[in-house]
């Protein structure tokens, strides 16, 4: 057995008094965010509005007299399941805050919240109607020709599905863990393969899929993360910078939207099940998907750790394009390190603003 | 015969149960055969006591107990998290979680019918809308957006085409310029012309005077 090892006692009298005082503060803050929580502030860089379409915002983001580069940026997110504002998390901490501080005249979709009424809502919708709208508003309101697209996990697809059929105005395409080939997909292409997962009973029982489903999906990807994260918060509950972080990447994690009915089932069967995008099978508004039709510069940036998109599932898309400027690289970390926490500030945003910027200048 | 029963008895028992319940289970959810239980708790059971064998052994390396009790919870959530990890990926759970879906399903559909149903019917005694008629209606208003939206999309396509065809403001001062100019050259032209118009009558009034015959002297007398 391993002896005690003691530090001289001045030290070790210093090193019980902080942990001691620690405690204390684990103690005051505990019972503070358990009697007078205080709701997080999200969402905080400035924004106007450009255009609405039924659920759908777009978003633009910085003042005139900040944007630097020629070529506007049009982020989107993911349709259903969670909010975006884990792009904009606080202020510090907020992709969109180091995208407009770069100088890129930045844009977000923001796809909203669907009800019932939106359960007619399809793939093809998405695509052909609502994403060529927005690019247009995108292009008429900077008064520019081209754009950068930047999708995030689903809305990296739904993007590349749209700079397939439209590649005119895409002057670059950037997938952050966007699943492409979803043979690869991990836990999720096991779960819904067709052998196991009945997509037509359930949209047909529930007419959408249920924000509770989505959310008892997703935890089940990670069961012990619910303890792992009180774990970390007890231990570092002293610490406020930890705590705000925390209350508001916490209210993001339990945030769920529903998926609409349509847009699901069509999901699960042409993507995940039947994997017709990388398989050029794919169709969408009666026109072919042909990834090879992709032909700007690509920036694909995976996760390590992504259980969610495992790295060569968002991969296959370098393979797929005919762009002959076209990079991949791989970062520690799982699928939201990508995009939010100190790790993504050092490590992702500045190569991806750095990359954009570089092909940033019109013509 | 004794009436007491001893620890083996009451184990014996308690392992029948556990093998019924997991016989019922079986049935209900059609596997093909009994899992082990304890086939599939033996590893948690065990990760856990080296675990803590492990940190027994190690020892207490100083008096940060805290810190030493945070790296052993979160070593065994990351043991844990593998082994179930493990076991998600395997076929066995996906199917077994698309029979208890599937079987959710039967069960909440028809429940959600019904209730649907008779939810409509009290609401139309109520005189009251129902969901139904409000997602209805709300799509209706959708539908009536995306007019409007297109209509907005064909309007900046005209206002786009007529932008590009007609001349700006430098274009038509630019034109105005030019014109002024063709103006004041042709006003030039017209003074010359004028001029040279004079200085013709002027010869032909000295050509008229020099080949005209000098009249004769009137006579005296």
């Amino acid at each position: 057995m391993t002896e005690w090892t003691f530090p001289p006692s001045a030290e070790l009298a210093k090193t019980l008094q902080a942990e001691t005082i620690k405690n204390l503060q684990r103690f005051s803050k505990g019972m503070e965010l358990v009697y007078s929580p205080k709701e997080p502030q999200v969402g905080q860089t400035p924004k106007e509005v450009i255009h609405k379409r039924n659920k759908s915002t777009l978003y633009r983001y910085g003042d005139a007299a900040d944007r630097r580069h020629e070529v506007p940026v049009l982020m989107i997110p993911n349709l259903g399941i969670s909010r975006p504002y884990i792009f904009d998390l606080y202020p510090g901490s907020s992709f969109i805050e180091h995208m407009v501080q770069q100088g890129f005249d930045f844009y977000l979709l923001d796809w909203g919240v669907f009800g019932d009424e939106d359960n007619g809502l399809t793939v093809d919708e998405c695509v052909t109607g609502i994403l060529p709208r927005m690019v247009q508003k995108v292009l008429r309101t900077s008064r520019t020709r081209e754009l950068t697209l930047l999708g995030y996990c689903m809305g990296a697809p739904l993007g590349a599905c749209y700079t397939a059929l439209y590649p005119e105005p895409v002057k670059n395409f950037v997938n952050m863990a966007g699943p492409i080939d979803y043979q690869r997909g991990g836990l999720f292409t096991t779960w819904l393969a067709k052998r196991h997962f009945d997509v037509d009973k359930l949209v047909d029982t529930f007419g959408s899929m249920p924000a509770d489903m989505i959310r008892l999906g997703f935890k089940l990807l990670k069961p012990t993360m619910e303890l792992s994260t009180f774990s970390n918060l007890w231990w570092n509950l002293w610490d406020d910078k930890y705590v705000t972080g925390f209350l508001a990447m916490n209210k993001w994690a339990n945030e769920y939207t529903p998926f609409p009915g349509e847009f699901f089932r069509q999901w699960v069967k042409e993507f995940y099940q039947e994997n017709r995008l990388i398989k050029n099978e794919l169709t969408l508004g009666g026109r072919p998907v042909r990834l090879a039709s992709i032909r700007c510069p690509l920036l694909v940036v995976g996760a390590k750790q992504d259980y969610i998109c495992p790295p060569e599932c968002c991969r296959a898309l370098a393979d797929a394009v005919s762009s002959s400027d076209k990079e991949y690289f791989e970062l520690p970390g799982g699928h939201i390190s990508l995009i939010a926490g100190r790790g993504a500030a050092r490590n992702v945003w500045p190569k991806v603003s750095a990359w954009i910027a570089q092909r940033s200048r019109e013509g | 015969m004794s009436t007491e029963q001893s620890p083996q008895d009451l184990l014996s028992m308690w392992k029948r149960s556990m093998d019924q319940a997991m016989e019922a289970w079986r049935s209900l959810t059609s596997q093909p055969q009994v899992p082990d239980a304890f086939q599939f708790w033996r590893p948690f059971f065990g990760q856990g006591m080296d675990l803590w064998s492990q940190m027994l052994k190690q020892g207490a390396t100083g008096p940060d107990v805290l810190a030493q009790w945070k790296r052993f919870v979160d070593d065994s959530i990351e043991a844990w998290s593998k082994i179930l990890g493990k076991a998600m990926e395997t076929e066995g759970f996906a199917a077994a979680m698309g029979r208890f879906l599937d079987q959710h399903l039967n069960t909440v559909g028809p429940i959600r019918k019904g209730l649907q149903s008779s939810s409509e019917e009290f609401l139309r005694t109520m005189n009251l809308p129902s969901r139904k008629q409000v997602t209805d209606l709300a799509s209706q208003v959708i539908s009536l957006e995306a007019r409007l939206d297109k209509l907005e999309e064909q309007g900046e396509k005209i206002e786009d085409n007529l932008a590009g065809n007609l001349p700006t403001r430098k274009q038509i001062a630019d034109l105005a310029g030019q014109f002024q100019s063709l103006d004041d050259r042709l006003r030039l032209l017209q003074k010359r012309i004028d001029d040279l118009a004079g200085s013709i009558s002027r010869l032909e009034g000295a050509v008229r005077q020099m080949g005209a015959p000098k009249a004769a002297p009137a006579p005296s007398g």
